[in-house]
């Protein structure tokens, strides 16, 4: 608890189911209630619009009818050809394991989320407030001060009542993935002993474009795809293995709410 | 004490969004102002301890079995808030400033599919409350979120119990 003179910001969250995924939109800071309205429902528009372009669950969709053959890409939504865009680089990053194709038909649902609200955020930045965009479990922030970070709790893989750490962080994204591993070969760059395979991979940087793609990467090419020579800058990935032990990149450490106890985590070279 | 009120409105606006939610459609929840002008607080401090749970004040009986501590509880009841399927209400208790529980009041009972999700989720619900407020956090980064409407109530109560600072 702060001070008790200080009054808390107001602080407004709004939700919405799209994609079959929960939405929540979060303010800290006074701003024009109509000027609010109108970012929210710009945010859900902007998201329901990737749906419907998007989907494999709906056959009118971009994708779908892709999909079917009854559309080609440089037909379709710009859109279409931009994510794919990003697909290759992610397919490229994971040797070919992360690849949209995969399946046997397209599907970059796994990309599609953060990229969808990495655009959809934009209506929220000119509202001149604290704010934060959770996308189903992948999260945007930003924060007008260094001095009020947001505090973003990571889940535990294997105890949903239970957070696994704490992050803070004036600006950027936070995405998790999860997952078990395929059967690959997968190595501990900082013991040299094979790895088992990674339940969760946590990436915190400046893009939720990029952290939701080395993310999945993580969790798709295990411990080897964690070259961050290979990756943008700024990103920090969090990991915990099948067997329950938690690696991190040097970086970290820092992003560590100070107040929470840590996990004990083996930082990676 | 206006502190400890204002940590359990912010709550209570948290659930009661979270309870809003219209499952199928993509409209927006509960602003948070609307909550704030339709709690109330139902027990006063001052008596050390009703119990958790129970119908209400129970005024002169204060010998529950439960250790009588020197913090004061306060007992918060949310408004009834009319959700697509029914009404829901929520109420916390508070005590020593923090949430010491939470339980619904009512939840929708239609018997359709979204009400084991409600119904199921209540314990969760509670769980996640208490975790966020001891880590004091804003929002939850999770990776279990699939389109099953159980996990998805899961993870909005994971995000929604952020009710910040």
């Amino acid at each position: 608890m702060t001070g008790l003179t200080a009054a808390p910001p107001r602080h407004t969250v709004r939700t919405a189911m799209i994609m079959g995924l929960p939405f929540s939109v979060h303010l800290r800071g006074a701003a024009d209630p109509a000027e609010v309205d109108a970012a929210i429902e710009a945010v859900w528009a902007s998201l329901r619009r990737a749906d419907e372009i998007f989907s494999t669950y709906r056959p009118d969709s971009d994708i779908s009818r892709i999909g079917r053959r009854e559309l080609r890409i440089r037909d379709a939504d710009p859109d279409v050809a931009q994510v794919l865009d990003f697909a290759e680089i992610a397919r490229r990053l994971t040797g070919g394991t992360f690849d949209v194709h995969g399946s046997g038909w397209l599907d970059p649902s796994g990309i599609v989320k953060g990229w969808a609200a990495s655009r959809a955020a934009g209506p929220l930045r000119a509202l001149g407030v604290d704010h934060y965009l959770n996308a189903g479990g992948d999260v945007l922030l930003r924060s007008l001060s260094t001095e009020r970070p947001w505090r973003i709790g990571i889940e535990h893989p294997a105890d949903p009542n239970g957070l696994l750490a704490v992050v803070e962080l004036p600006r950027g994204a936070v995405a998790t993935s999860g997952g078990t591993h395929r059967g690959a070969h997968i190595w501990n760059p900082a013991t040299g002993e094979p790895a088992a395979g990674i339940a969760q991979a946590t990436v915190v940087g400046p893009s939720l474009v990029w952290a939701d793609i080395l993310a999945t990467a993580v969790v798709a090419g295990g411990l080897d795809r964690m070259d961050q020579r290979q990756w943008p800058t700024g990103h920090e990935v969090l990991l915990v293995t099948a067997d329950g032990r938690v690696l991190g990149s040097p970086g970290f450490r820092a992003l560590l709410a100070a107040d929470v106890p840590a996990p004990a985590i083996t930082y990676l070279r | 004490m206006r502190r400890i009120a204002l940590a359990a409105i912010s709550t209570l606006a948290a659930l009661i969004a979270l309870f809003s939610y219209p499952t199928s459609t993509g409209q927006s929840g509960t602003t948070a102002a609307e909550a704030v002008s339709a709690a109330k607080v139902v027990t006063q401090p001052g008596t050390s301890s009703s119990s958790t749970t129970g119908q209400g004040p129970d005024p002169a009986s204060g010998s529950t079995g439960a250790t009588a501590a020197a913090a004061s509880s306060v007992t918060v009841d949310g408004a009834v808030e009319t959700t697509r399927y029914g009404p829901m209400q929520v109420e916390v208790v508070i005590t020593g400033g923090r949430i010491t529980d939470v339980s619904a009041l009512q939840y929708p009972n239609t018997g359709r599919e979204d009400i084991t999700i409600n119904s199921g989720a209540i314990p969760l619900l509670k769980a996640q409350v208490l975790k966020a407020q001891s880590s004091k956090i804003d929002g939850v980064s999770g990776a279990t979120f699939t389109s099953d409407g159980y996990v998805s109530s899961l993870q909005s109560a994971l995000d929604a119990a952020g009710f910040g600072q």
